[in-house]
């Protein structure tokens, strides 16, 4: 009954509303309300933030008159309250049980009068003397510090001194101080004479004067240091994110409240905005530029933590606060000349003019200005000092696309990253890229060794640089992961979610708005029909409408920002011949990973999504991410080259002081080509060539490395480890070789024999060659298993054996141990020609590696004039090496 | 048993006549053209049997003689040349009830007997003789011309020398709606007729206003008028879609069907007390029915589902408000 009341009054309204529209007068008298309204909250705002500042400004004439007056009638009236008992006992009766006798007589003598003979006189003199001293001493103070250390500082930061709100303390009691002994002090003169209680509570009221003049003291001498004034500015900015997240709970909301909270938060971030500019002026001073003798001013890193810092809390408060009304700002934004009207480009044509810029709400007010800041602070600054800057920052990427602050999370993006990413892009440039010949298979390609590294300026900045910037898209895709996991997890509640208009929802701006508009649709529903009619399950499709586009948008956001950016500038720092080559590329590939982890979370979440879609003629986002793992496999792919021409290239001796690119890259490359050569997709073939050489040169330079650093070893052992990578090598060829001969894809085998047959060229390289491949598996052959390389090795081989099973290769022609399933269905076995079927049986006798060797490898280097190495091969027979007799020749 | 009352020729005068005359233009309301909105709300009522496939069911004689004389019956409502169409003739009587009941309790009219040269007239046109004496139509009196006195019921004459006419209760039959569909009738069509002469179309005057806002005053605009049109559910053809969910559009647009169904099953039924009536058509009574159309109750079922999310839009859409169309798309 109440509701159809209620719908009877709203209906009522609204054509009382609708008459009263027809008329000029309500359309005018709105615009006067409107100014009106707008003028008294302006002049409200102004008030309060006036008010607020005197109420602070303890300097202040008037105010110092206000509270001097205040002062006098609290001290008058404690001074009456302690003259006026004559006998205090009963105030210290819950001690009676301690000592009863003496508080009894305690509290007499606190009410008993002073001694007549009690001369004020140079108490009055000492107690003025002092509190002279104690203004004049503050407001030296107060003066040093601010001619001193903000002597070109603007007001606002000057405010933050003198309104410090420790001064505001000391005032109070300051001036309880002055008026309560005055008017003690008063007494003799007025014939009276104060009580022992009037002049211990004095001397109290002094003591306090004294503890809070010397804390003041101790701030003001530390607020010297501009950056400690960060502090206090992020306090202030928090309780007014606090205070606007506070008035967005409240069931109406005032515009008053709203401005002033707006008022106050610009205030805050005006005086974050001229201190910074403060500390860069001091810098600039200090240093000149902002070159190296600038890169290591602490402030720099400070200021960039507290602005991080601000912008983390206004994050976390930002889904309360942009509901509120009127919150958000407006800016001009450019239009499209593709997507405008005719007639406007018709007009703009005509006119000669540009397109007028239209008023659009901008919800990202507080980050463009934050993001101001930090840009303001990194660009154009050298390596070093950026790397001091930004270092131990926590990531602050994940926070943001983690609540679905998508748009925020590139803005911080592009002003974190793009000054590092502009330096380091310079830097490579100027430091070149490692000299690899074009048709580099005869030449080892030439490193830099570990010191020639670290006696490169700039070096060790540039590394962490790198991995910084990679790092902080790798925590977006993070966030982006956990803001799916969000989603999927609130859907079930969305509907109510929605509903409840008092809890924020925190999956950022297009989900709370697409709230917002179900919530207004709803209320004109409630207005229309008097009770809702749309289902739970409509309100949830909606909100999953929006979730699942925003998904499918941001992923294309973050592919596409990898595609044509990022990958670009690591693959540019990756052919680079210094240490940030290696943070870039394996950074780069765990974010492919991490990308890969986004693309399958996003399908799953998608999926959840699109059961909400229950209204199935009702629009619908494409959700088939038709392409994306593609692209990313192309992203990942863009990388194999450079990862294995950095194996090639850098410095491959470990190092305590710095990461093992070395090994990262030797491992990743290696990898890289096997699963290549059991896909049997070679990719671009010159690509492939030069991979297949540059890893068999990194594994040259593994073994290299592992000849120095394997010690204190056993021989066998050590012949183990360092033979390793070249059975490796060896063993990937004699894969290559017969998937070649099965398939009859010799493209795949190609690159091998071109880099066996350059180590093969003369005579002596042959025997050498051959002599050494041989030592090799003879090596690993004693210790099969024992070593993490061999077990990987194995897995390899299991897995190339997997692959010739799927190609349809009876598993007995290849398998000392394999036989075929009973009851599988064969599959139908390839053509396999005379040579394919000998490669087979050399491989079940003596694996990849040696099947390679007797194969290929031995009579390639016989017929080029090599001297077999016999007495190796003498050992051979034991790991069942099914030789050729050609030896006899 | 009903005592037969013989009928006479029609004593009332004819609509179009009363429509010409000159002299009835003092008390007969304007031929204007209804408002926009007002004019749209009737014509989606007219047009809203389109959406499904009516049948019209006769039962007591041979379907064939019934229609012919359902035909003759109804001939005063035949408003689009539709005189063998029985179903058009049904939606037409149910157009003009609904326009009568505006004014009226519903619509008032005098059964009375054919002459005999329109019953040759008629004969010669369906190439089938018929006995005069049950060849009976309706005549429709429009409810300004009436007069309802002590005495009876008198008309005017559309001729003005001659008195008003007083016409025989015995032959007078009223055909109405529900007080409350009435009601509900009345006050949709009056508060579009209010917003429909508030809407200036094309004129530009009120841009120049201080302070005025197009967009809010539209929006105001809209709203109200689905407001006003939610007792009968009307959509308004999607004029205010933006502002509500679509579920609220489908939920509206049941309860329009609902409502315009309850003012045909309350036609029909009075139509089927004079088909019935041995004293207007003798021996060769008949009652009429409609298939095709979803039941009340189905609608009113719907609408109670709908909040439950546990009926698709696209079967309320395809079983309830739009069969015809779905079956002609499943064809495709």
């Amino acid at each position: 009954m109440a509701d159809r009341r209620l719908h009877i009054l709203r209906s009522i309204r609204m054509r009382v509303r609708m008459r009263a529209m027809d008329s000029p007068r309500y359309w005018k008298f709105l615009k006067t309300w409107r100014r009106v309204r707008n003028l008294s909250t302006d002049g409200v705002v102004h008030a309060r933030a006036r008010s607020s500042r005197i109420l602070l400004l303890s300097v202040g004439v008037a105010d110092a008159a206000g509270r001097a007056l205040i002062s006098l009638l609290f001290s008058l009236a404690v001074l009456l309250g302690s003259q006026s008992s004559p006998h205090w006992g009963p105030a210290f009766r819950w001690l009676s049980g301690i000592h009863p006798h003496i508080v009894v007589r305690f509290g007499r003598w606190l009410g008993r009068s002073a001694l007549p003979t009690f001369d004020a006189s140079p108490l009055l003199t000492a107690a003025l003397a002092v509190a002279g001293t104690f203004v004049a001493v503050y407001f030296a103070t107060i003066t040093f510090v601010v001619s001193t250390s903000y002597k070109d500082a603007t007001k606002l930061v000057r405010d933050q001194v003198l309104l410090h709100r420790g001064t505001d303390w000391y005032s109070r009691f300051f001036a309880h101080g002055v008026a309560f002994t005055a008017l003690a002090l008063f007494l003799p003169v007025a014939g009276r004479t104060p009580t022992h209680l009037t002049l211990v509570l004095a001397g109290l009221v002094g003591a306090l004067v004294v503890l809070s003049f010397t804390r003041i003291w101790a701030t003001l001498f530390m607020l010297l240091e501009p950056t400690s004034l960060f502090s206090l500015i992020h306090k202030d900015l928090r309780r007014s994110f606090a205070r606007a997240a506070r008035l967005s709970r409240r069931r109406r909301v005032s515009g008053t409240a709203v401005r002033y909270s707006d008022q106050k938060i610009t205030d805050g971030l005006q005086t974050l905005s001229d201190l910074v500019t403060l500390v860069l002026d001091r810098e600039f001073e200090r240093a000149g530029d902002r070159g190296i003798s600038a890169s290591f001013d602490s402030r720099i890193s400070l200021t960039v933590g507290h602005v991080q810092a601000v912008w983390a809390e206004y994050a976390h408060r930002k889904p309360s606060i942009a509901t509120l009304p009127g919150w958000s700002r407006r800016r001009q934004e450019t239009k499209d000349w593709f997507l405008a009207s005719d007639s406007e480009i018709g007009i703009a044509l005509a006119t000669r003019t540009s397109l007028a810029p239209q008023d659009v709400p901008d919800g990202l007010w507080v980050e463009r200005w934050l993001s101001g800041l930090v840009t303001r602070l990194l660009d154009g600054r050298s390596l070093r000092s950026l790397d001091r800057a930004v270092s131990g920052l926590p990531a602050l990427s994940q926070v943001l696309a983690g609540s679905g602050q998508f748009d925020e999370a590139r803005l911080w993006h592009s002003a974190f990253t793009f000054p590092p990413r502009r330096s380091l892009a310079e830097y490579a440039e100027r430091v070149g890229g490692a000299t690899i010949a074009d048709d580099h298979a005869d030449k080892m390609p030439s490193q830099l060794r570990n010191e020639e590294h670290f006696r490169t300026p700039d070096e060790a900045s540039a590394h962490n640089l790198a991995e910084a910037v990679v790092f902080e898209v790798i925590e977006m895709a993070l966030g982006y992961v956990l803001y799916l996991q969000r989603v999927v997890g609130w859907l079930p509640t969305a509907a109510s979610s929605v509903l409840d208009r008092k809890s924020p929802i925190l999956l950022g701006t297009a989900i709370a708005q697409a709230a917002a508009d179900t919530r207004e649709v709803l209320d004109n529903e409630r207005e229309i029909e008097g009770k809702r009619v749309t289902p739970d399950s409509a309100i949830v499709q909606h909100v999953a409408r929006v979730a699942a586009a925003t998904i499918v948008d941001e992923l294309e956001e973050v592919l596409s920002f990898c595609e044509r950016e990022l990958a670009p500038w690591a693959v540019r720092v990756g052919a680079s011949n210094t240490l940030a080559a290696g943070a870039a590329l394996s950074r780069m590939l765990e974010l492919t990973a991490k990308l890969d982890l986004a693309n399958r979370t996003a399908r799953a979440a998608l999926a959840a999504l699109n059961k909400a879609h229950v209204e199935t003629d009702d629009r619908w986002p494409n959700t088939a991410l038709d392409g994306v793992a593609e692209r990313m496999q192309e992203l990942r792919d863009g990388l194999e080259l450079p990862i294995a021409r950095l194996a090639a290239t850098v410095a491959p001796m470990p190092d305590p002081e710095k990461p093992d690119h070395f090994g990262w890259a030797y491992h990743q490359a290696y990898d890289d080509l096997f699963q290549r050569v059991l896909s049997m997709d070679p990719g671009d073939p010159a690509e492939f060539r030069q991979k297949v050489v540059l890893v068999y040169w990194a594994g040259d330079l593994a073994t290299r490395r592992l000849l120095t650093t394997i010690r204190r070893q056993g021989q066998r052992v050590i012949n183990a480890y360092v033979s390793e990578p070249n059975v490796r090598f060896l063993q990937v060829s004699g894969i290559a070789l017969l998937l070649s001969k099965v398939t009859g894809n010799d493209a795949l085998f190609e690159p091998f024999a071109k880099v066996w047959s350059d180590r093969l060229a003369t005579p002596e390289a042959a025997t050498e060659t051959l002599a050494r491949a041989a030592a090799t598996l003879v090596s690993v052959g004693s210790l099969f298993g024992l070593t993490a390389a061999a077990l990987q090795r194995s897995s390899r081989e299991t897995a190339a054996n997997g692959v010739l099973e799927d190609l349809g290769v009876p598993r007995r022609l290849y398998d000392l141990m394999g036989f075929d399933p009973p009851g599988a269905e064969p599959k139908p076995p390839p053509n396999l020609s005379d040579e394919a079927r000998e490669l087979l049986m050399a491989t079940r006798a003596s694996h990849f590696e040696g099947m390679f060797y007797a194969k290929w490898l031995r009579p390639t280097a016989l017929a080029k004039g090599a001297a077999l190495p016999t007495a190796l091969e003498s050992e051979l027979p034991r790991l069942g090496l099914d030789l050729e007799d050609d030896d006899d020749d | 048993m009903t005592e037969l009352i013989p009928l006479g020729p029609r004593v009332s005068a004819s609509p179009w006549a009363l429509y010409n005359s000159e002299s009835t233009a003092s008390i007969r309301p304007p031929r204007s053209s209804p408002g926009f909105y007002q004019g749209m709300l009737q014509e989606d009522i007219s047009h809203a049997h389109y959406a499904y496939e009516v049948r019209v069911n006769f039962q007591g004689i041979a379907a064939e003689v019934a229609r012919d004389l359902l035909g003759e019956l109804l001939a005063d409502f035949d408003r689009g040349g539709f005189e063998r169409d029985p179903k058009h003739l049904i939606f037409s009587l149910v157009d003009v009830v609904l326009e009568e009941s505006m004014a009226c309790d519903g619509v008032m009219v005098e059964a009375y007997t054919l002459s005999v040269e329109e019953v040759e007239a008629i004969a010669s046109r369906r190439r089938r003789h018929r006995d005069a004496a049950e060849m009976c139509s309706l005549g429709y009196l429009p409810g300004w011309s009436l007069r309802r006195t002590r005495r009876g019921t008198s008309q005017i004459s559309p001729t003005p020398e001659t008195e008003r006419v007083q016409l025989p209760a015995s032959r007078l039959r009223l055909i109405a709606i529900h007080p409350a569909l009435r009601r509900r009738w009345r006050r949709a069509v009056t508060d579009l007729a209010d917003i429909d002469s508030r809407k200036l179309l094309g004129d530009v005057s009120s841009l120049q206003w201080v302070g005025y806002d197009f967009a809010q005053h539209v929006k105001a605009q809209e709203l109200l008028l689905a407001e006003c049109t939610a007792d009968i559910g009307w959509d308004a053809r999607g004029l205010f879609n933006k502002h509500v969910t679509t579920q609220y559009i489908v939920y509206r647009r049941l309860k329009f069907v609902a409502f315009w169904r309850a003012v045909v099953d309350d036609v029909v039924t009075a139509l089927n007390e004079l088909t019935s009536d041995p004293a207007v058509l003798g021996t060769s009574t008949f009652s009429v029915s409609l298939s095709g159309l979803p039941s009340v109750a189905d609608l009113q079922a719907a609408m109670s589902e709908l909040p439950l999310g546990s009926l698709p839009l696209a079967a309320i859409n395809d079983g309830l408000l739009m069969p015809r169309y779905a079956s002609r798309g499943s064809d495709d």
